[in-house]
């Protein structure tokens, strides 16, 4: 796991990334990128990797398999870039009350369809040092990533370009210890999320909920906005009201239901089935 | 979120409810009918036995039977009372004795508490207006079987033995009756006797006798003073005779002359002839003498005469007398006959009236004694036994079928209620419309369910899987 923190490649990549990383057969090998290392600066990230997920029933597939999914998370592309347009949120965190209303996903599925657009570098930044949940979703193997390069103070950054859709994927890696709120408020953290807005068109921030922990509320001042999820018959409304509470209203720039389910309405409402 | 009725769920919403929660639908529904069946398999069977009984009119020709038969022909139950009678206590309790349907109850549970059980157990339905079945249900077929005959023939039993001791109570009635119309009639007899006794002769049917007599009697009497006078004449002529010859004779005793007389011509013969003068004036004077005693002697022989006279005037004028009085007698009696054939005529029609009484009575015992004989020659039962008692193969219940539907109803009203009461207690958010209504923010999207055969869900073997190949290719680049 050496190659990861190759200070050669530090020294090599000081410039701006090159806005398409070689193509590369598909989980062949692992390359590694590195950052600069600079607290000031912040680190270069580059994705020298190209992956693809082995495994088909991800939610990659299910995100770009089309249908009402797949609309639906155009849908939220398109209501973002008007945000990002009118209000210049570049860096956007997904966020929820608690554990498991489907952060993870969103994020993801967002990543994938904002890659999707021509040209469009895309970096999905997991910031849930808790419980990394990515790489899984995604069925990518777990490799070193955001906590260990603010615990270690170097400045190489695995990275990887998750295939076919595109998108830059900075996984939270594995903490040794458990400061994970005080990691996300360091100065490393700001020079990172600063390097990656200067260097991606857009910042897909997976957070960690916010009832629990405090981690994604000291996150808050470093990002542009949240998106917060709203699992339908999972979030319970007290707590959803108690962790919207927490974090600026200002910050929250809208919500997204997951799992809506409409046993009713689905076909009339979308008309996929008339109209596909 | 502005809309009012955003914070109300829908109708609609009500009826996704039990979609949502299949489960909580699903497990109260099986777990109930599951429940049922068992408690149907659980469920002590029982059986029931039925009989259907007819009720029949009488066979008897009505004119044979009397007004005694014909109220107990009247007094038949209608089929409205015959669950009182069949459901009596008595009754019950005798088939309780002689069948002991409960011996796990007997002696334990109170007797009317029993008897209650069994009555719960027996049903009766009036089939039409002339029949009606008798069931009785029990957790043994035989002992169903058993009951339901007992009962129906019980109650048979007991019916036509309620008719016939009603012909039997009547007849009795009618012989301490008509033993009373006896008694009754023979003290009246008697006192019409002895009244006919007391009044022997007086009898109006004596009138005839009595006149004749009287008459016979005037006749007598008539005869009787005829010779009355007679004989007083007679006396008085016997009287006048003697008095005329009694005045020429002298005082001394012609008797004692005579003799004297005698005895001096007895001693004059004995010296003289009879050409003496002496002998010739003795002779003369003892010729005297004796006609003078002749004399006397026939004025002795007069009064004898009168004396006899006299008798007879006695006599007549007794037989006179008795004469009188009989007459008067019969003449008391016939002058009284019209006062006691008014009394006898009352008496009699008394009794008469007793004894018409005594008739009809007679008649009566005579005529229920027939019906007696005709019940138990016709056999004038009212019920009959149309389908005996059987023996029950299937259970009537539990009815499985039954306890399976109403399990299911029961399960599926349990699941709907729990899905429901579980809908109400969840605390989460619902519906994208009550995110809404809940959240000041805008909703960006609606993300569907993502269809679990694409979602991601990571899997604990397909991430191991992951894990080891990128291993794999790990430490092969590293080679
Ligand atoms: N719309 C959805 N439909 C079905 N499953 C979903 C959906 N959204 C999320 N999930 C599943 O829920 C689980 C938790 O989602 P995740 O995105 O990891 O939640 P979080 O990151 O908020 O903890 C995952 O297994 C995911 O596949
Ligand atoms: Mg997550």
């Amino acid at each position: 796991m050496d190659e990861m923190f190759d200070p050669k490649a530090l020294l090599k990549s000081m410039g701006r990334p090159p806005r398409q990383a070689p193509a590369r057969p598909p989980g062949s090998s692992i390359d590694i990128e590195f950052s600069s290392a600079a607290p000031d600066a912040g680190p270069v990230l580059e994705a020298r990797v190209d992956v693809t997920p082995r495994r088909p029933s991800g939610a990659l597939a299910s995100i770009t398999a089309g249908g009402p999914v797949t609309e639906e998370l155009r849908r939220l592309r398109a209501r973002v870039r008007t945000l990002d347009t009118e209000r210049g949120l570049r860096c956007l965190g997904v966020t929820s009350a608690i554990v498991g209303e489907g952060k993870t996903t969103i994020a993801v599925g967002l990543a994938t369809v904002m890659a999707q657009e021509h040209g469009a570098r895309i970096l999905l930044l997991e910031a849930d040092l808790r419980r990394p949940a990515v790489e899984d979703s995604l069925g990518l193997p777990r490799l070193p990533g955001l906590a260990e390069w603010l615990d270690s103070g170097g400045s190489t950054i695995s990275m990887r370009r998750v295939m076919p859709a595109g998108f830059h994927l900075l996984p939270a890696g594995r903490s040794s210890d458990g400061r994970h709120a005080e990691m996300l408020g360091s100065e490393r953290m700001k020079g990172l999320l600063a390097s990656a807005r200067s260097t991606y068109d857009f910042v897909v921030v997976d957070c960690a909920p916010v009832m629990p922990v405090a981690d994604t509320i000291i996150l808050q001042e470093r990002i542009d906005g949240f998106l917060f999820v709203v699992r339908e018959r999972l979030s319970p409304r007290e707590t959803t009201l108690r962790a919207l509470e927490r974090l600026q209203a200002e910050r929250v720039v809208g919500v997204v239901v997951n799992e809506h389910r409409d046993f009713l309405h689905a076909h009339y409402k979308y008309g996929y089935d008339r109209y596909l | 979120m502005t809309e009012p009725a955003a914070d109300r769920p829908s109708i609609l919403e009500y009826l996704q409810i039990p979609l949502r929660r299949p489960w909580h639908v699903a497990i109260p529904f099986v777990l109930v009918t599951v429940l049922a069946v068992v408690a149907s398999l659980a469920i002590t069977k029982t059986y029931t036995s039925s009989t259907l009984i007819l009720v029949e009119s009488d066979k008897v020709p009505q004119s044979f039977i009397n007004e005694g038969t014909r109220d107990a022909a009247a007094s038949r139950p209608r089929l409205q009372t015959i669950r009182q009678e069949i459901l009596s206590r008595t009754r019950l309790e005798r088939i309780l004795d002689e069948l002991n349907p409960y011996p796990e109850r007997a002696g334990r549970a109170p007797l009317t508490a029993i008897v209650e059980g069994m009555r719960a157990a027996i049903a009766i339905n009036v089939k039409g207006n002339d029949s009606f079945t008798l069931e009785y249900t029990h957790r043994d077929p035989k002992m169903a079987q058993a009951v339901t005959a007992r009962l129906a023939t019980l109650f048979i039993e007991e019916s036509s033995q309620a008719r016939k001791t009603q012909v039997e109570v009547t007849g009795e009635f009618i012989e301490s009756q008509l033993t009373e119309a006896r008694q009754k009639l023979e003290e009246k007899e008697k006192a019409l006797r002895q009244y006919k006794e007391s009044r022997m002769g007086r009898l109006p049917e004596q009138t005839g006798a009595n006149l004749a007599i009287l008459q016979r009697l005037q006749l007598e009497q008539q005869s009787v003073s005829d010779s009355l006078r007679a004989a007083r004449e007679r006396a008085l002529l016997v009287e006048r005779g003697m008095s005329s010859s009694t005045g020429a004779s002298p005082g001394n005793d012609p008797v004692a002359d005579l003799t004297a007389a005698r005895n001096e011509l007895a001693g004059l013969r004995a010296r003289y002839t009879d050409e003496h003068p002496d002998v010739q004036a003795v002779q003369a004077k003892v010729a005297r003498l004796e006609k003078q005693v002749s004399a006397r002697t026939q004025s002795n022989q007069g009064d004898a005469q009168l004396e006899q006279a006299r008798a007879e005037v006695r006599h007549l004028e007794g037989k006179l007398a008795d004469v009188d009085r009989r007459i008067s007698m019969f003449q008391g009696r016939v002058e009284e006959t019209p006062r006691t054939e008014q009394e006898l005529a009352t008496l009699t029609r008394d009794y008469q009236q007793l004894n018409q009484n005594y008739l009809d009575l007679l008649r009566k015992k005579m005529d229920a004694q027939m019906a007696e004989r005709l019940q138990d020659q016709w056999k004038t039962d009212n019920f009959r036994i149309l389908d005996p008692a059987f023996l029950p193969e299937r259970p009537v219940s539990p009815n499985r079928w039954l306890f399976l539907w109403l399990g299911m109803l029961g399960g599926l009203v349990a699941g709907l209620g729990a899905s429901v009461a579980a809908e109400m207690m969840d605390p989460t958010i619902k519906s994208l419309r009550e995110v809404e209504a809940l959240l000041p923010f805008p909703v960006l999207a609606a993300l569907p369910h993502l269809d679990a055969a694409v979602a991601a869900r990571p899997g604990k073997v397909a991430h191991m899987k992951t894990h080891q190949a990128s291993r794999a290719r790990s430490s092969g680049s590293r080679e």
